[in-house]
């Protein structure tokens, strides 16, 4: 079971990414996906998003795994590993989440995966301003991920290569991909957030 | 900036006048996503998100519209696999799941323009 694990600022485009990247596993590799839903507030909604696209949530509300309910996430995959055993489960995260407190926390107590990968999706059009006004919080996010996908290139906003210098210059060796998860992600970009070196 | 986010979520039923479409409806909800976001916007941009889930509740089976905003001018519309079935459909009320999280403003200043959003869409409960 290969977990990969979801971040980035609220609307940053987590849930499109994860639709399309479950979509590609389910139906081209025919492997069988578990998604773990973390969101903020008293309705669900993205977790409807999932359910109608036919996949099975889990979905944790009441906190966020990071800093709030980070037993529930560990129990919750255990859970998972036991009763459905996928192959891959993919956890996101609230846009408020820091994905590399999670990640450290999954990885010390939890023994039930195989692989383990952490995506950042980072906002093209919302950059500047965001790094203006909350540049803790997103770059806290962006740091420790093995791949940043850097979505909305099709949006006007920051100059793409300054983005990337700005994330390199948290993690020079970062990885990051560019795309519109709106327009559907290549077969380029699917394929490397599932894989695992 | 205050590091702290205000988290805004609450249910809505709302009642229409006249009876309408499911494109009207739609363009309904746009403009009622964007009368939120106008105000809790920063040079266009909301610092958070304004996430909308609609349903219509004369159906029993779920019929739904997910919208998003982060960005003004830029409101992203998903329907349910069914919403399709249901173009011809005439809706007197519809159930609201609104979600805003943002930062800058204040539970009360984001409920204020929800409120006033929801009064030109219909009437709220």
């Amino acid at each position: 079971m290969r977990i990969l694990l979801f971040g980035g600022f609220l609307g940053s485009g987590k849930t499109t990414t994860i639709l399309q990247v479950a979509k590609y596993l389910t139906t081209t590799r025919q492997e069988k996906v578990v998604i773990v839903e973390n969101e903020i507030g008293a309705a669900g909604i993205d977790d409807k998003l999932f359910a109608n696209s036919g996949l099975q949530v889990k979905s944790l509300f009441g906190g966020c795994v990071c800093c709030q309910i980070t037993s529930e996430l560990i129990s919750a995959i255990d859970e998972i590993h036991k009763t459905l055993n996928p192959d891959w489960v993919m956890i996101e995260m609230t846009g408020l989440a820091y994905p590399d407190k999670t990640a450290n926390s999954l990885k010390k107590y939890s023994k039930v995966y195989s692989a383990f990968k952490t995506v950042t999706i980072v906002d093209r059009g919302r950059w500047a301003e965001l790094i203006a006004t909350l540049k803790p919080l997103v770059l806290g996010q962006v740091t420790g991920s093995d791949l940043i996908i850097l979505n909305k290139v099709d949006l006007a906003g920051e100059d793409i290569e300054k983005i990337e210098r700005d994330l390199h210059e948290v993690d020079e060796r970062m990885k990051v991909v560019i795309t519109s998860a709106a327009k559907n992600l290549s077969v380029a970009v699917l394929e490397e957030v599932v894989r695992f070196e | 900036m205050n590091n702290e986010a205000t988290i805004f979520s609450r249910h809505y039923c709302v009642f229409f006048e006249k009876s309408i479409t499911t494109l009207q409806m739609e363009n309904l909800l746009r403009e009622f996503m964007m009368s939120i976001g106008r105000t809790l916007s920063r040079y266009g941009i909301i610092l958070g998100h304004i996430k909308l889930l609609a349903k219509l509740s004369e159906l029993a089976v779920e019929h739904y519209l997910f919208l998003s905003l982060t960005t003004l001018d830029n409101v992203s519309v998903i329907p349910s696999k069914c919403w399709p079935k249901v173009s011809g459909v005439s809706i007197g009320c519809i159930e609201l799941d609104v979600n805003v999280l943002v930062f800058g403003y204040t539970v009360n200043e984001v409920e204020v323009q929800v409120d006033g959003a929801l009064k030109k869409l219909g009437r709220g409960r």
